[in-house]
C-alpha cells in the first residue's frame, strides 16, 4: 500500500515538473537576434530596445555589433549555413541582387502592416537597392548624403585669422598657415590614413572637386573607353594631396589612424580640417559639446567642380531562414516608427543621421551644424551610374575583379609618402582597371560602353532624362 | 631447452608486449591527432580545394578554374611583394629573436643573480599579452607623440619626430622590434630548458682551467645546447613566416604595402574587396603556395640540424 502512495505521489510530482516546464517555456520571450556594424547610433539603437522590449515582452532583443570586417568573416558562413541571426544588412562587399539570388532574405512586405511603406520618404526605397523585381528585400538605414563634407575647427581658423578656404590653393596655404601657427599644437588636415578607403574617398572627392568625371567610391565608369585614374582632374587632386605633405601640413600620425581616431583627434583640437561624414556630428555632440565647428563642400580645384551625391545602399533585411518573421518585421516597424518609439527623432535630433522617413528630419534638425551640413549636401549632384542605366551591371560587381594597388592603397600610399610617383601607379591602375572592367562585362554579356557616359558633362546633374537619352 | 626453442617462445611475447605499448602510445597520441585533424588538417584540405576555384566565400556559385588562381598569383606584384615581406621580416627577427634570448637567458641562469625570477617574469610577460593588446598599445608608444619620439628627441638621436609605423621607411623595423619584444620570453624559455641541462661540472671544470666566462660560453655551453639551438631556429623561423596578428593590429600591412607580409595579404583577399567581391579562393592558393615554401624551408632546415648534429 505505501509502495503504491509512494509511486503515486511520484508520478503527480513528474506531471507537475513537467507541466511547470512546458508552461514556463510557453511564458518565455522569443530571442531575436540583430547583427550589424552601426556603431554611431549604438546609444540610441540600445535606448530603442529597452523601449522596444518593455513594450514587447514576448520578444527579447540580441544586438550583436561588429565591425564590417568581422560580420564578413563570421557571420556571413553562418548565414550560409543556416545558422544566420534573424535581422541583418546586407554586407558592403555584396549588392542587393547577389544577396537576394543566394537566398538570403525574406520578401518583407507580407509581415509589414499597411501603410508602413508609405512612410518612407518617396523614392528610397528604389528598385536593385532596396527592392528586386518590385519585391522588397531590405529597408535603408539613413538617408544617402555626401560623405566628404570638410569639417573645420573655427577657433582654429580664427587663432590663424584665417577665412573658410574655398579653392585647392587656398586650401593648401591655409593648411600651411595654421600648421606653422599651430607650431606642433595643431596641424592643417588629419585623416583616417591606415583605412585605405577613406583616403580614397578624400582623394576622389578632390578629383570631382578640380571637375574630374569620376565614378562614387566602389563603382566603375569609363571616360573616353578607359578607367579614369589618369587624367588631369586626378593629378591636380594628387598634386594638392602630395603637396599639403611635403609641406607638413598633414596630422603626423595621419597615416597610421583609423577614422574614428581621426575624429577624436579632430575634436580634441589637434587639426582644423577633416573629411568625413554626417556621423561625426552626434559622436562630437556627445562627446564633446565644446567643439566650435563648422562643415564645408571640399575647395573647388576648377569652376566645374562639384561633390557627387552617394549612392543609397540596401541595409537591414529579415533572414530568410528565421523562426520568426513576424516578430523581424515588428522590430522593423518600430525601429522606423515616428508614433511609438523615439529612435528615428534621436538619431536624427543627436545628428547621427538623416532619416528616411518622411517629416522626420523637418521636425527634428536641431543641430545647427547638421543643418549646415544638410544645405551643403543638397549642393551636391547625381552622377551617372551604370546600375542605373541597366540592372544587370549589379551583375558586374559580383564579376569583376579589383586591380592592385588599387586606387584606396594608392591614396593612402600618397598620404603617408609611400610612393614618390603616384602618377606613374595610377596610370597602370587605369590600364588594368579598364582591362579588368572589360572582361567582366565580356562575363556577364554586357556592353562595356556601358559604363561611358558621353552626354554627361562635369559638374551638371546627370538626370533621369539623360539616362532615357542614352537608350 | 635450445636456445632456438627460447627464441620461438620469447618472440611472440615480445610482440605482444610491442603491439600493447604502440596501442597505448596510440592511445595517447589519438586524442590530439583528432583535434590536428579537425582543426588544422581539414581546414588546409578545404583551403587547398577552395584554392582551385573562383569563389568570394560570400556566394554559393564556386566557379572551378583548375590552377588559374595559382598561374594569376605569379603575376600579382603584390602578392610577391607580401612574399619578399614575409622573408624580410624573418631574416630581420630570427637572428635578433634568436641572439637576445639566448643572451637574457644565459644572463638569468646564474644562480648567484638577485632576483632572477622577477627579471624572467617581466621578460616572459609580454607573451602572454593578446597580440592585439600590445598592437593598440605600441601604435601609442610609437606615434609620432608617443613616448620613443620623446626619449630619442631628448637624448639628441632625432631632429623631428617621427612616425615609425605610418612612415614606410620605419615600418617594418618598428613591426619587427615589437615583434622581437613581444616574443623573445618564449625562446628565452627554451633556452633556459636547454642551459639547465648543461652540467655544473663541466662548467666548473672549465672555470678551474681558467677560462673566461664568454671562452667558457663558446667553447663549453654552446655545443651541448647546439641541438636546443636547432629547434629553437626551426621554431622562430616558421613562427615569423606564420605572422600576422601583431602585423594587422599594428599597421595593416601598411603604409602602402611596406609591411604587407602573406597572412595580412590573404586575410585582405579573402574578406575585403575595393570593388567587386572578395577572393576567398585566390587567397586560398597564395596561402597554399606559401604554405608549400614554409614546409620546404622547414623541412630543409630540419635536415640541416640533422647533419650538424651527426657532424657533431
Amino acid at each position: 500500500m505505501k509502495k503504491r502512495l509512494l509511486s503515486l505521489l511520484l508520478a503527480c510530482a513528474l506531471l507537475m515538473s513537467v507541466s511547470g516546464a512546458l508552461t514556463a517555456l510557453a511564458d518565455e520571450p522569443i530571442t531575436l537576434r540583430v547583427y550589424d556594424w552601426s556603431d554611431s547610433t549604438l546609444v540610441y539603437r540600445q535606448k530603442f530596445h529597452e523601449e522596444f522590449m518593455e513594450k514587447n515582452p514576448d520578444i527579447k532583443i540580441e544586438y550583436t555589433q561588429l565591425t564590417i570586417d568581422q560580420f564578413n568573416s563570421t557571420v556571413v558562413g553562418a548565414i550560409q549555413n543556416g545558422e544566420g541571426p534573424d535581422l541583418f544588412p546586407v554586407p558592403t562587399t555584396l549588392n542587393l541582387t547577389t544577396a537576394v539570388n543566394e537566398g538570403w532574405f525574406l520578401p518583407m512586405e507580407q509581415y509589414l502592416s499597411e501603410g508602413f511603406v508609405d512612410t518612407f520618404q518617396d523614392g528610397v526605397l528604389a528598385e536593385g537597392v532596396q527592392r528586386k523585381n518590385g519585391v522588397l528585400y531590405t529597408l535603408p538605414e539613413s538617408g544617402s548624403l555626401s560623405n566628404s563634407m570638410i569639417f573645420y575647427n573655427k577657433d582654429i581658423l580664427a587663432e590663424c585669422g584665417l577665412e573658410v578656404p574655398t579653392t585647392f590653393d587656398e586650401f593648401r596655404a591655409a593648411c600651411k598657415t595654421i600648421t606653422e601657427t599651430g607650431a606642433g599644437r595643431y596641424w592643417g588636415l588629419i585623416e583616417g590614413g591606415n583605412q585605405a578607403n577613406r583616403c580614397e574617398i578624400l582623394l576622389r572627392a578632390l578629383v570631382q572637386s578640380a571637375g574630374g568625371k569620376i565614378a562614387i567610391n566602389g563603382r566603375a565608369l569609363t571616360v573616353d573607353g578607359r578607367a579614369p585614374y589618369d587624367t588631369p582632374e586626378m593629378a591636380k587632386a594628387v598634386e594638392l594631396l602630395q603637396g599639403i605633405v611635403e609641406d607638413g601640413s598633414l596630422y603626423p600620425d595621419t597615416a597610421s589612424i583609423s577614422a574614428p581616431e581621426a575624429r577624436e583627434l579632430f575634436a580634441q583640437g589637434k587639426a582644423a580640417f577633416l573629411c568625413q561624414g554626417l556621423w561625426c556630428i552626434g559622436t562630437w555632440a556627445n562627446d564633446h559639446p565644446e567643439l566650435n565647428y563648422g562643415v564645408m563642400t571640399p575647395p573647388k580645384g576648377a569652376d566645374n567642380g562639384y561633390v557627387a551625391n552617394v549612392e543609397g545602399g540596401p541595409w537591414m533585411g529579415i533572414y530568410a531562414k528565421t523562426k520568426y518573421p513576424e516578430a523581424a518585421a515588428r522590430y522593423l516597424e518600430a525601429l522606423y516608427s515616428t508614433t511609438d518609439y523615439h529612435y528615428q527623432a534621436d538619431v536624427v535630433k543627436s545628428g547621427s543621421y538623416v532619416s528616411v522617413i518622411k517629416g522626420v528630419n523637418e521636425a527634428n534638425m536641431v543641430d545647427p551644424v547638421m543643418k549646415e551640413y544638410y544645405e551643403a549636401a543638397s549642393k551636391c549632384i547625381d552622377v551617372p551610374i551604370a546600375t542605373s542605366r541597366d540592372a544587370k551591371f549589379y551583375d558586374f560587381y559580383s564579376t569583376v575583379v579589383g586591380a592592385t594597388p588599387s586606387l584606396a592603397s594608392i591614396a593612402q600610399g600618397i598620404l603617408s609618402q609611400a610612393i614618390d610617383e603616384p602618377m606613374d601607379y595610377l596610370k597602370a591602375l587605369s590600364d588594368a582597371e579598364t582591362a579588368n572592367w572589360k572582361t567582366a562585362c565580356e562575363t556577364i554579356g554586357v556592353d562595356f560602353a556601358g559604363l561611358e557616359f558621353p552626354n554627361w558633362v562635369a559638374g551638371q546633374p546627370y538626370t533621369s532624362e539623360d539616362y532615357a537619352a542614352l537608350q | 631447452m635450445s636456445q632456438h626453442a627460447i627464441k620461438a617462445v620469447r618472440s611472440p611475447i615480445q610482440r605482444r608486449n610491442r603491439i600493447k605499448l604502440n596501442l597505448w602510445c596510440w592511445a595517447f597520441v589519438s586524442l590530439t591527432l583528432i583535434f590536428y585533424l579537425l582543426f588544422q588538417g581539414y581546414p588546409i584540405l578545404c583551403s587547398i580545394y577552395y584554392s582551385l576555384f573562383n569563389w568570394s566565400g560570400m556566394t554559393s556559385n564556386m566557379a572551378y578554374v583548375g590552377l588559374e588562381n595559382y598561374r594569376s598569383l605569379l603575376n600579382d606584384s603584390v602578392f610577391w611583394g607580401a612574399f619578399k615581406n614575409s622573408f624580410r621580416y624573418m631574416i630581420m627577427v630570427v637572428p635578433l629573436e634568436v641572439v637576445i634570448s639566448l643572451f637574457f637567458a644565459y644572463l638569468l641562469n646564474d644562480e648567484k643573480l638577485k632576483l632572477r625570477t622577477a627579471y624572467r617574469v617581466s621578460l616572459f610577460v609580454p607573451v602572454v599579452v593578446t597580440a592585439s593588446i600590445v598592437g593598440i598599445v605600441m601604435v601609442f608608444i610609437w606615434s609620432s607623440n608617443g613616448i620613443i619620439n620623446y626619449a630619442m628627441k631628448s637624448m639628441n638621436l632625432i631632429d623631428k619626430n617621427i612616425n615609425w609605423l605610418g612612415n614606410a621607411k620605419y615600418a617594418m623595423q618598428t613591426v619587427v622590434y615589437v615583434s622581437v619584444w613581444k616574443d623573445m620570453g618564449t625562446y628565452m624559455i627554451y633556452w633556459l630548458a636547454a642551459l639547465q641541462s648543461v652540467p655544473t661540472d663541466v662548467i666548473e671544470a672549465a672555470s678551474v682551467d681558467g677560462a673566461t666566462r664568454s671562452r667558457t660560453f663558446f667553447s663549453v655551453v654552446v655545443p651541448i645546447i647546439a641541438p636546443t639551438a636547432g629547434i629553437i631556429l626551426i621554431l622562430c623561423t616558421i613562427n615569423s613566416l606564420k605572422a600576422f596578428d601583431l602585423i594587422q593590429t599594428l599597421t595593416g600591412g601598411g603604409p602602402f604595402y611596406a609591411t604587407d607580409v602573406i597572412a595580412t595579404f590573404v586575410y585582405r583577399t579573402a574578406f575585403t574587396s575595393d570593388m567587386g567581391l572578395p577572393r576567398f579562393g585566390y587567397a586560398s592558393a597564395a596561402a597554399t603556395m606559401f604554405g608549400i615554401v614554409v614546409i620546404i624551408i622547414g623541412a630543409v632546415l630540419n635536415a640541416l640540424k640533422g647533419k650538424l648534429q651527426d657532424l657533431q
